[in-house]
């Protein structure tokens, strides 16, 4: 059996104690949240922490309530809370159909969102959701809670904006507005692989059937999940039913995209995917936002 | 440290390390081997049990973590004089082979049920997604799912009769129905 | 249940019989409650209490990363000075070696790493948690070699040389004509000019990939002594042979050593989980044992997933250039095949037992084979997974001969119906040796009638359906494979007591298949009973049971034809007891009911209970079995498959699935169905995902978070992908096929590894379909193979005709 290394453990009782334990050994020290991604590591001994800093156990921090005109998790909501709400399916499609495609049942009932997003891992789905809709991060460190957004959040592979003393205690994502629809869509090669590609897609129309908004995120095609702007853009006041637009906006976001050739397939593949998913997506979201489903 | 948690109604109590996955806390301190670990990366399911009432892979999660919850594991869903209907079902329905991935599947499948009595096929894919198997193709597994789904709803207990049959001295059982 | 008594002759071959037990579809796997409950021990489970002890050692390997290396220095003492306990090579036996046969090698490197996961020392330690420290501990340094991956370069004079006599290992023709390595060549008729005067000549490559078990179940053993006899409970198929080679390793007679997979505590079957082939020996079972002498303790060792998957035996790639020649009426008039086989880096694998399956398969007056197995550092060995060849062997043949049916234009069924091998009379037409039995042409029709084909084939390259960016195909393929090689004899015993009590004692074990089913199923209908309630086994157990062959070749069931043997010698001591009770002739009385009768007189009867009740002790009859030698040992079927696969995602999804395979007559009727499902749902994963891949040849990239500390790439559940639950085709219909084999027990035939053969070409000869015709060369079929299939099928629109060359005359 491949055993985790020995690692010192702790479990705070309150997020200001956590954030204490954080400022006094952070370099050393890791946040241990489901572990669904981490305890994988740990047992493949991949990077081996001194101290795991058990959050788990935190008040207050398990959540999914729609106030101040945002969707707020709170971190330590599993994603299984996410794919059960009826509010999440209703009015955040694509927040709904992400949570359903992470990993299996049995790692949705542990693993966190707010571990999922801090993670870092590309292939992950939350993250592209988050970008899609404009999403923010609430991250709070010795200085209180500050509010981090989406885009920016995702520095590299394995590596966001948090500090080695915050722990992210909220993701929120504003409200659609009547009129919005979103859609994630993902091809994996098997359950619970990692996304060969996949798009998160979040549409609003205006008055006529032109897009308000459109917010494009796509994961597993990148060192981190990509915010495809330019896709967005172009995008901008044009109809999710205009075929030339559409096409147009999915080839921007391949361009976006930066997939590298596994076993999954090839990069080329994975662009043609994100072409495509893209595609998809905005048709898909169009028309969830036509028929006023939230 | 010390760790306590109550598994299959039984308080459990140990001296153990930090680094202890529960899968192990369960299969060394509890001495509960129905609990299996068939991979080292989180994949294949067959450590599969419910914590406070969820499936989850408990070689997934640091026995410290489960301190002061409730696990349940196959032993837990029965026993020789009252198999639970899913176990029956895969009796019955003949849902495994090797039997290595077994408890997982039991314990997944237990878990659908309770939630959702009366689940279809695509509902019972998703559900066992999380649970490999190499021998069955899965066909006889979906298959003894939907019936121990039909046992549940219609209340029925034939499992406990066969298991009173099985007292009274045949080997192989649960018998009476066993040729 | 008949109103009328059965005769219970030695072997009732008729095919109208009636059986209490044999087919019987209510009988239902032995073990499956001890399983549901979760009280199954297998060997990972097996605690020191299990086994009467106090105390227990885990153990683990040290394998070596790279494929081609010289060890320079092991130092282990570190591992030493922390209390743990090493193992390298120059603490063993000199020159012993490990393992069957030709195929005997030193359980650690002696000095040279041929393949990625060779082990390289073994340690012990007092807890499971610190074996990983332990071998973190060791210190060893390499020498890397120059290595090559491909079977190709390998003959290449510039390849590095694996091997003192090159990369081809020499070998010769074995007992009864089997090859064992080295070349092969077979002739017959005249193959150049049949092509010349053939009216179609089609010849192309096709190849395969390294592919592993994968059972959910990890490799293990536990090992101890008691003074200077040795006990190892392995999970093996193997029991009996894994008893022999540790014997010769330690160099002590047989009867100190005892190998059980039974040691949990369960007498139907133990502690064996899946096997596929894979336990049937390894490593682990020998250095547990070394281990544990020097320790004076049982040491525990259960397989990590990587040494798991990079120790043991693989199946290997094996690709063929072909020439087919046919006349324009659809006649297959020559096979011309080269083979190659990557054996590995241990070598000795058997390429040219796949060749033994291809002259089977079709009626063909001309044929020529080569083959050439070639050793490589690409992994470890080519041997056993469910099936020994021929998986591959069909996948390579029923991808040409479909083909050359696409050339003439002809139905794929038709062309099989027309030169297959078939029903009156089928011969092995090399030794020129009867086939014991053949389902053909019986399964094609009925899977071909099941399946609906003649509704859903269009023709070639056209679909059955299309909707908007979905295409759906069908496909199908026939298959002829052995069943093993002859292995020894295997003996069982049966045992009444006077309470009625019986038992089975068989050394064959159970892995999955239905073995401890199947087993005392056959023993019992023998003895007439009506039900194995009473029917105790215990089996694969080298101290309780008698020498058994191999769990291997789907033959258990053909060898445990001994029970009959058994059964009858128990009638010999039994029935002149019954005879002077009912005052008959002992020749005259049978078994049939639960009663033992007078075959003269039905009436005069006594209860299988009452006639035990004679007996003042028990009494046990003894069997041996040895599959002739003088006849082939088919296992025929056929095979249909419906594909969909999206031409935007490329992503193919399998829809629907018919088997018809030959069971001679089904014995343990839920078990066999099952092994059919399950090893056609195998199949979707040698088709379309299942690769043991190494890093430095591929141009791959390592899953992000995953370490490649050596050069293996998906040694793991999550990048060496098996089918999932929703990979299983949404209908799955199995059909057995009764023709009865006289060789085996009842007319039955073994069946295991061929639910998995030939399953792979169904379904991608459906997807051929759905793709406009083209033809795809290589298994696994990756995504980008697919893109590729649908870029050309864009690029033409009439498809139908291939990349590879042909020629018309």
């Amino acid at each position: 059996m491949t055993l985790p290394p020995r690692f010192g453990y702790a479990a705070p009782r309150s997020l200001d104690e956590a954030v204490r334990v954080l400022q006094a050994r952070g370099d050393e020290a890791k946040v241990l949240a489901g572990g669904q991604s981490m305890i994988p590591l740990l047992k493949l001994r991949v990077g081996a922490p001194a101290l795991l800093v058990d959050i788990q156990k935190l008040p207050g921090l398990d959540y999914v309530e729609e106030s101040g005109g945002f969707l707020r998790v709170g971190a330590l909501t599993r994603v299984a809370a996410l794919c059960r709400s009826d509010l999440v399916r209703r009015k955040y499609q694509a927040l709904h159909d992400a949570s359903l495609t992470v990993a299996d049942p049995l790692v949705r009932n542990l693993g966190t969102v707010g571990g999922n997003l801090c993670h870092g891992d590309p292939a992950n789905d939350l993250p592209a959701v988050m970008l899609a809709m404009g999403g923010e991060l609430v991250a709070t460190g010795p200085a209180g809670a500050r509010t981090v957004r989406a885009d920016g959040f995702f520095v590299d592979t394995f590596t966001t904006a948090l500090a080695r003393d915050e722990i992210l205690t909220e993701a929120r994502v504003p409200s659609p507005p009547p009129r919005s629809g979103g859609v994630y869509l993902k091809v994996e090669q098997k359950v619970a692989d990692f996304a060969t590609a996949a798009a998160a897609v979040q549409v609003t129309l205006d008055r006529g059937s032109g897009c308000a908004y459109v917010g494009i995120g796509l994961a597993g095609v990148g060192a981190t999940a990509i915010k495809a702007k330019k896709a967005e853009e172009a995008m901008a006041g044009r109809e999710p039913t205009d075929r030339k637009a559409v096409a147009e906006a999915a080839g921007l976001a391949a361009e976006a995209s930066s997939p590298v050739s596994d076993i999954r397939g090839t990069a080329e593949y994975k662009k043609r995917l994100v072409r495509l998913l893209v595609a998809r997506g905005l048709e898909k979201a169009g028309e969830r936002a036509r028929r006023g489903a939230r | 440290m010390r760790v306590q948690m109550e598994i299959n109604g039984i308080r459990t109590e140990s001296n153990t390390d930090a680094t202890t996955l529960l899968s192990d806390f369960i299969r060394e301190e509890a001495g509960l081997t129905g609990t299996h670990a068939g991979c080292d990366t989180s994949n294949c399911g067959a450590c599969t049990v419910l914590l406070d009432g969820r499936v989850v892979k408990s070689c997934t999660v640091l026995a410290v973590q489960a301190a002061g919850r409730k696990v349940t594991t196959i032993e837990g869903l029965g026993d020789a004089n009252d198999l639970s209907p899913v176990q029956y079902a895969f009796w019955k329905k003949h849902g495994l082979q090797c039997g290595f991935c077994t408890p997982g599947m039991i314990v997944s499948a237990y878990a659908l049920l309770q939630r959702n009595p009366d689940p279809d096929e695509e509902e019972i894919r998703n559900a066992l997604a999380g649970n490999l198997c190499r021998c069955t193709g899965y066909v006889k597994i979906v298959e003894s799912v939907r019936y121990a789904a039909k046992l549940t709803r219609e209340g029925k207990t034939p499992f406990r009769a066969a298991a009173r049959r099985r007292k009274e001295g045949e080997i192989h059982g649960p018998p009476g129905e066993s040729l | 249940m008949s109103s009328k008594p059965q005769s219970s002759g030695l072997n009732n071959l008729d095919p109208n019989a009636k059986f209490n037990l044999v087919g019987n579809q209510a009988v239902t796997r032995r073990d499956i409650y001890a399983k549901v409950t979760g009280q199954r021990k297998y060997t990972p489970d097996i605690g020191p209490g299990d086994i009467g002890r106090s105390t227990m050692w885990y153990a683990g390997f040290l394998v070596a990363p790279h494929p081609h290396a010289r060890v320079t220095s092991i130092d282990v003492s570190a591992a030493q000075a922390a209390g743990y306990v090493t193992l390298v090579e120059s603490d063993l036996p000199v020159g012993a070696l490990f393992g069957i046969g030709a195929r005997a090698y030193p359980p650690l490197v002696s000095s040279e790493v041929l393949y990625p996961g060779q082990p390289v020392a073994a340690v012990a330690a007092p807890t499971a948690n610190e074996v990983v420290d332990a071998l973190n501990l060791i210190k060893v340094e390499y020498e890397q070699l120059p290595y090559v991956f491909d079977a190709q370069e390998a003959l290449q004079a510039s390849a590095p040389q694996l091997w003192p006599g090159g990369n081809v290992p020499g070998g010769g023709v074995g007992e009864n004509g089997a090859v064992t390595s080295g070349t092969l060549t077979l002739n017959l008729g005249d193959v150049d000019t049949a092509l010349a005067n053939a009216d179609v000549v089609y010849e192309d490559t096709f190849g395969t990939s390294i592919q592993q078990h994968f059972e959910i179940f990890p490799r293990g053993a536990v090992a101890y002594w008691s003074g200077g006899q040795l006990t190892v409970n392995a999970s093996t198929q193997f029991a009996w042979a894994v008893q022999q080679q540790l014997a010769a390793y330690f160099a002590i007679p047989a009867t100190d050593v005892r190998v059980s997979t039974s040691l949990g505590g369960y007498e139907d079957g133990g502690a064996l989980g899946n096997g596929l082939g894979n336990k049937s020996t390894g490593e682990e079972y020998v250095l547990a044992a070394v281990l544990a002498q020097k320790i004076g303790a049982p040491v525990k060792f259960v397989h990590t997933r990587l040494t798991h998957a990079r120790t043991t035996t693989n199946r290997w790639p094996l690709s063929a250039t072909f020439r087919l020649g046919a006349m324009n009426d659809g006649t297959l008039v020559a096979i011309d095949g080269i083979y190659t086989a990557n054996v590995g880096g241990r070598g000795g694998a058997q390429g040219a037992d796949a060749v033994g399956d291809f002259y089977n398969a079709y009626n063909c007056p001309n044929m020529r084979f080569y083959s050439i197995p070639v050793t490589t550092d690409a992994y470890s060995n080519g041997a056993a997974m469910r099936s020994v060849g021929e998986e591959q062997g069909h996948f390579l043949m029923e991808s040409a001969i479909d083909e050359l049916a696409h050339k003439l234009n002809m139905d794929p069924v038709q062309f099989r119906l027309k030169n297959m091998r078939q029903a009156p009379n089928p011969v092995e037409p090399f030794a020129n040796l009867p086939y014991t039995t053949i389902a053909q042409p019986q399964a094609l029709q009925e899977a071909m009638q099941a399946f609906g084909w003649s509704n859903l084939w269009k023709g070639w390259g056209v679909p059955s359906s299309v909707n908007g960016t979905k295409r759906v195909g069908v496909g199908m393929c026939i298959q002829n494979a052995s069943k093993g090689s002859p292995f020894p004899p295997s003996t069982s015993q049966v045992q009444v007591d006077p309470d009625g009590t019986v038992t089975v004692y068989i050394g064959l074990t159970d892995h999955g298949a239905g073995g401890n089913t199947t087993f005392p199923l056959i023993a019992s209908e023998a003895l007439g009973l009506t039900s194995m309630a009473n029917v105790k086994l215990i089996q694969s157990d080298t101290m309780y049971t008698t020498n058994a062959s191999v769990t291997a070749g789907s033959q258990s069931t053909h060898n445990s034809h001994s029970l009959l043997y058994a059964v009858e010698d128990l009638k010999n001591q039994w029935f002149p007891i019954v005879a002077s009770k009912l005052n008959a002739n002992a020749n005259n009385l049978a078994f049939g009911n639960d009663t033992i009768y007078d075959t003269t007189n039905p009436s005069n009867s006594i209860s299988f209970n009452d006639a035990a009740a004679l007996l003042t002790s028990s009494i046990k009859g003894f069997g041996v079995w040895q599959i002739p030698f003088n006849v082939a040992y088919r296992s025929t079927g056929a095979r249909f498959a419906q594909v969909e696969v999206d031409t935007e995602t490329a992503v193919v999804h399998v829809i629907s699935h018919t088997f018809a395979l030959g069971l001679g007559r089904t014995i343990f009727y839920k078990g066999a169905i099952h092994q059919m499902m399950g090893g056609s749902v195998m199949g979707i994963g040698s088709a379309f995902f299942e690769e043991l891949l190494n890093d430095p040849s591929q141009n791959v990239t390592v899953t992000p978070g995953f370490p490649s500390s050596g050069s293996w790439l998906n040694p793991n559940f999550h990048d060496y992908q098996i089918p999932t639950i929703y990979e299983n085709p949404d209908s799955a219909n199995v059909i057995p096929v009764e023709n009865i084999d006289p060789t085996g027990p009842f007319g039955a035939t073994g069946i295991g590894e061929n639910c998995i053969i030939a399953a792979d070409i169904s379904f991608i000869n459906a997807l051929s379909n759905a793709l406009g015709g083209y033809r795809f060369h290589k298994t696994p079929i990756r995504i980008e193979d697919v893109v590729e299939a649908i870029q050309w099928m864009n690029s033409n629109p009439n498809g139908a005709s291939s990349t590879s060359s042909s020629t018309t005359s």
